[in-house]
């Protein structure tokens, strides 16, 4: 009989802990869920705040009606799509609906400006304090990974108060909770960012090369890879174009470059190894680029700029039009150069392959004080080709202006027609 | 007699040997080399806090060389009748140190901890923290949100994949990103329902290495090992049917990545 109760006691005691490991895994999975689900909405309503920061700054940027017209009507469309976030978020009521009442407000000033009923100078004087609490308040609700414990934070902060106030920590509600989230749709239009795609690659006419011609190539590109060890693969036969695979191995060097079949033109090229922590200099850096570039054969093109990081330079280039210089971004090129040694570590000229047709074009004199407001100094000129929204290549005034509190814009002002094609802040 | 002088001698000797060794080091002075624009480091800090004690430098002390250094670089040159060319040279700097002081102590202090703050006219003002930064300067069409998103999914999805696996990884998310069939931006590419199993199973949440920022680097700056690849999958664990009907163009790893 004693023995009968103890194999009762412990059956109970493993039905128990096998329940709570059920129950205590499930929590973890939802947690996880909503955890995900919170950071979506909290990160994505965060880079639309940034979105909508960068249109109100265009529209400090200029004072002519019509290069303010786009400028406004992104702020208008892309307010009305922050506050639709907003609403979605898992936050305090009363703070979403300060928030969302606010950015009414900006949305109903830029329509204002538009129809002229508010002077842009008002506007503007509004909008400077403006950008900066929507930095802030993106700021706040950012990814980022330097906390530790992230995860713990947003289920801290946003989950556990949820269910705490609403549903006393029912994990069934908020469960429930978690597939209302999942099922709601988050807006998509405010994303600003849809550049030019990658080019295709599949109209190049040249001839196809064997795999021994490409080994060749290699090893002719990159001479101090002479004995590494290297395979090579083809790319499978749904690839959109053909290209060669090869990868590399040489004592602590790895990595791989890809060639395309027709042609054996070089599509990018990457090498990981240990780095030692001195410093070549600059001027150094940019010796070894201009000798790699000679020795690849990219003779056409011209460094725009470059990036200092942890272990390497970051270094973007473009074509440059041999009958006006101006730089055709659509024909870009990558070099990543060691800090160490100044070893190239990487080349990307996927876009660079294919060259763009570059048709004739006027140029009609400008002038930019009707194009920019007084705040704005513009510090540099040249030409440049850029898209336009019909995703043809125009020639246009690339312009760099300064206000020391607003930033520093390039702006590409079509030189035929006057149309501003494309403004950005730089860092 | 004799014995007190050597105690006094070797007292006097102890003092100076003391007082030399003890001795203040000098200011913290800029390396050799020029800096420019597009320059990072412990030299550019210097620069920024240089710029802002002396009040021409009015932004975040980041060690970054973006163009506000740039723009107060060139007003200190102007003002200081020095030619303007916006790069920190030997005259540029002989001038500087002449003119401002630098706490490389308070300054790197602070960077460490994340503070706000301002070494203007020689007041060290620290206040609240402010918004994290990386140590890495990126393109100007992406921030560094981007990044550590993408190296939180990078890290989960493919942490034991190769270098050329974890750039591949991210060089699909951005592809994503501009592919009209999937989200706009970063983050909704990410937490797409059924996405991305690191999201699913939370493994997102683990802080990536070094290694996984700078793949997503790579990326952000233009690399895309996949050849414009918008799926991939693991042929040993992938349960569903449907990803091995996606045209495939190359494997990485344990990837095949697909069109």
């Amino acid at each position: 009989m004693k023995k009968f109760m103890w194999v009762i006691v412990v059956t109970a005691a493993a039905v128990f802990l096998v329940y709570h490991f059920n129950v205590q895994s499930k929590n973890t999975r939802l947690e996880t869920a909503l955890a995900n689900q919170y950071s979506n909405q909290l990160t994505s309503a965060s880079e639309k705040l940034i979105t909508l920061s960068e249109s109100i700054d265009q529209t400090l940027l200029f004072q002519d009606k019509e290069a303010l017209n786009q400028p406004l009507e992104d702020v208008w469309r892309l307010s009305s799509d922050v506050r639709d976030s907003i609403s979605a978020l898992p936050i305090d009521h009363e703070t979403s609906t300060v928030w969302m009442n606010y950015l009414n407000r900006i949305g109903n000033g830029a329509s204002l400006v538009r129809q002229g009923k508010i002077p842009v100078e008002e506007w503007q004087k509004n909008m400077v304090d403006a950008r900066k609490n929507l930095i802030s308040l993106s700021d706040q609700w950012a990814f980022t990974n330097r906390n530790a414990g992230n995860k713990d934070y947003i289920v801290t902060s946003f989950v556990n108060n949820k269910a705490n106030k609403e549903n006393e920590k029912n994990w069934k509600a908020l469960g429930d909770s978690a597939k209302a989230y999942t099922e709601s749709d988050f807006p998509m239009t405010a994303s600003e960012t849809d550049k030019q795609k990658k080019k295709d690659l599949q109209h190049i006419k040249d001839s196809e090369i064997t795999v021994e011609q490409v080994k060749q190539k290699f090893f002719k590109l990159f001479p101090e890879l002479a004995d590494a060890t290297i395979h090579i693969t083809e790319s499978s036969k749904d690839a959109p174009y053909p290209f060669y695979h090869v990868q590399f191995h040489k004592g602590i060097r790895i990595g791989y470059a890809d060639f395309t079949k027709k042609g054996g033109h070089l599509l990018s090229y990457l090498m990981e190894r240990p780095f030692d922590k001195t410093t070549i200099s600059v001027e150094k850096m940019k010796e070894k680029a201009s000798t790699y570039l000679k020795s690849f054969g990219y003779t056409d093109t011209e460094l725009v700029e470059y990036r200092e990081n942890n272990i390497a330079w970051h270094l973007a280039l473009a074509r440059k039009d041999p009958n006006n210089d101006a730089l055709i971004y659509a024909d870009g090129m990558h070099l990543k150069i060691a800090k160490d040694n100044g070893e190239l570590l990487g080349l990307n000229a996927m876009e660079y392959i294919q060259k763009e047709n570059i048709g004739e074009q006027k140029i009609v004199q400008i002038d930019y004080q009707e194009i920019f407001s007084g705040d704005f100094k513009v510090e540099e000129e040249r030409l440049a080709y850029v898209e336009n929204k019909e995703l043809q290549q125009r020639l246009a005034y690339e312009i760099l202006t300064r206000n020391d509190s607003i930033g520093t814009h390039k702006t590409y002002i079509d030189t035929e027609t006057h149309e501003i094609l494309h403004t950005e802040k730089l860092p | 007699m004799k014995q007190l002088k050597y105690i006094l001698f070797s007292l006097i000797f102890c003092t100076a040997g003391y007082a030399f060794l003890h001795e203040e080091q000098p200011t913290q002075a800029f390396s050799t080399q020029i800096v420019e624009r597009g320059a990072y480091g412990d030299d550019v800090i210097e620069l920024q806090s240089r710029l802002q004690y002396i009040g021409f430098y009015t932004s975040q002390i980041d060690g970054k060389f973006g163009y506000n250094t740039y723009w107060a670089l060139r007003n200190f040159q102007e003002q200081y009748g020095i030619p303007v060319d916006g790069l920190l040279g030997e005259e540029t700097k002989n001038k500087l140190i002449s003119v401002s002081e630098f706490n490389k102590e308070f300054v790197h202090e602070q960077i460490k901890k994340g503070n706000s703050f301002t070494t203007y006219g020689g007041q060290n003002v620290a206040k609240n923290k402010q918004a994290p930064s990386t140590n890495m300067q990126l393109p100007p069409k992406y921030s560094e949100k981007d990044l550590d998103l993408i190296a939180n999914a990078v890290y989960g999805e493919a942490r034991g994949e190769p270098y050329e696996g974890q750039v591949a990884v991210a060089a699909v998310i951005l592809n994503r990103v501009e592919h009209p069939d999937f989200p706009n931006t970063i983050s909704e590419v990410i937490f797409q329902p059924l996405a991305f199993t690191a999201v699913a199973d939370g493994q997102i949440w683990l802080e990536p290495n070094e290694r996984a920022k700078e793949a997503v680097l790579d990326a952000l700056n233009g690399w895309d090992p996949t050849e414009n690849a918008i799926y991939y999958f693991n042929p040993k664990t992938a349960t569903s049917e449907w990803i091995w009907s996606r045209p495939q163009i190359k494997t990485i790893g344990q990837h095949i990545f697909c069109a």
